[in-house]
């Protein structure tokens, strides 16, 4: 690879990498793991720099990799214990966030896969369809149920997440 | 508050932690990046030469050259599956360069199978991969299993040990094994798996005559059948979790293999990704 061409997927790396990890982070549910997943996408991704992939947005390219490939890992693997995901030592502390994470590691892979590219990374229904490759109405559905389970299941935490707001 | 609010603020806050080192983890695809690109430069050489050599019988015939040029990422990118009826331990069958996906054998039908990067030389026998027959002193071989048994004494055709019990007391049934020299386990990790690895040695010189078949030794069981191994020979044991579902990968090396050789069968060991079953 010619240097130019290092030096713009280095860019792109610096730029998509945490983003990336954390979505692929909160679908897996593992942080060991979704390092793995990630950095093999951007593997991938180096390994076609230049090429094919010059035609998509790489950072589009390398989300749409690394999803997918969580969405297909987390169907086969067990749940992990949401602590995995945080640091246990200032846990304590933020129990609407563990509360959160434990309800969103309840979901199915792929409703998991919508809502972290929907609400984590704040793209639109289109896009997060584009990316796990089914259609908006498909992601729509996901979406729906997911926040229809999230409400259920966080009802206590979403009341006094909004009396301290209130305060 | 609204569940849309809270999860548009949430999942920011909660996954804060996620804060990797991106420059440790630049330098670690970079690294993975190279060696993989590493063994397919040797598939890029021979895919090119056979290239060359379509081209000149095209053009031999009087054929079209208009065709446009070929593209070697293209093949390679394709994955394919071993075909078990192919080739014999004396006489591995010669394989194309590029992705195979392989079946862990003496797995159940819905354990992840291997997807293994092949590169030029390598030949198959039936679900194996290797570079020549047995006793070729530059042989390398690679097997994916689920072994089901460990072999107290592997010269001996006598007992073997059940181990049903996961990675750990398949690797704890295997340092304890007579003949093949164990090495002390170490934790490896491939695809995001956890296991250990264990390298084994069967002396040049060794006695192999007193042997159970006066050819072999058998260290391993796999379901109704075994692994065996030879005089000369090296091999190391990925012992892999899979989600409590141990599997077994088993490198060899025949005592001529150079150093490149067996990096190039480590890096073919430690590439390897796990996919759906087919």
């Amino acid at each position: 690879m010619r240097k130019r061409d290092k030096d713009e997927f280095e860019r792109a790396f610096r730029s998509a990498y945490r983003p990336v990890l954390q979505t692929v982070s909160l679908v897996l549910q593992d942080r060991g793991r979704a390092e793995e997943v990630t950095q093999d996408a951007f593997v991938r991704l180096y390994e076609r720099w230049g090429g094919a992939v010059a035609y998509e947005h790489p950072e589009a390219w390398v989300r749409k990799v690394a999803v997918r490939d969580a969405i297909r890992r987390a169907n086969r693997e067990r749940v992990v214990p949401v602590v995995a995901l945080v640091d246990t030592q200032t846990a304590v502390d933020r129990l609407p966030d563990l509360d959160l994470l434990r309800a969103v590691g309840a979901l199915p892979p792929k409703q998991r896969a919508a809502v972290a590219l929907h609400y984590l990374e704040d793209l639109p229904v289109d896009q997060v369809a584009e990316l796990m490759g089914v259609a908006s109405a498909t992601v729509r559905q996901h979406l729906f149920k997911a926040r229809s389970k999230l409400a259920e299941r966080l009802g206590e935490t979403l009341e006094e997440v909004a009396g301290d707001a209130d305060r | 508050m609204p569940i849309d609010e809270f999860l548009r603020a949430g999942l920011p806050a909660a996954l804060d932690d996620v804060r990797p080192d991106v420059e440790t983890d630049l330098a670690v695809v970079l690294r993975r990046a190279g060696r993989r690109s590493r063994l397919r430069r040797t598939g890029y050489t021979v895919a090119l030469v056979a290239a060359a050599a379509v081209a000149a019988i095209i053009l031999g015939r009087g054929g079209d050259d208009s065709r446009g040029t070929v593209d070697p990422v293209a093949p390679l990118d394709e994955v394919q599956v071993l075909d078990s009826e192919r080739g014999s331990a004396d006489d591995p069958a010669p394989l194309e360069t590029g992705r195979y996906a392989i079946p862990f054998i003496g797995a159940a039908d819905n354990t992840p199978w291997g997807e293994v990067e092949v590169p030029a030389g390598w030949g198959q026998d039936r679900l194996l991969l290797a570079t020549g027959p047995d006793l070729d002193p530059h042989l390398r071989r690679i097997e994916l299993l689920k072994v089901t048994g460990v072999s107290t004494d592997p010269c001996n055709n006598g007992f073997m040990e059940s181990v049903e019990g996961g990675v750990t007391a398949t690797v704890k049934a295997l340092t304890k094994q007579d003949t093949v020299r164990p090495s002390e386990p170490r934790p490896v990790s491939i695809d995001g798996y956890a296991g250990q690895l264990v390298r084994f040695h069967v002396p040049v010189g060794y006695e192999i005559e007193k042997c159970w078949d006066g050819e072999s030794l058998r260290p391993i069981g796999v379901g109704s059948s075994w692994a065996s191994v030879f005089p000369g020979w090296t091999y190391r044991l990925w012992v892999l979790d899979l989600d409590g579902d141990p599997v077994t990968i088993l490198a060899a090396h025949g005592p001529d293999t150079t150093p490149t050789e067996l990096a190039e069968l480590t890096d073919m060991v430690e590439g390897l990704h796990f996919t759906e079953p087919r």
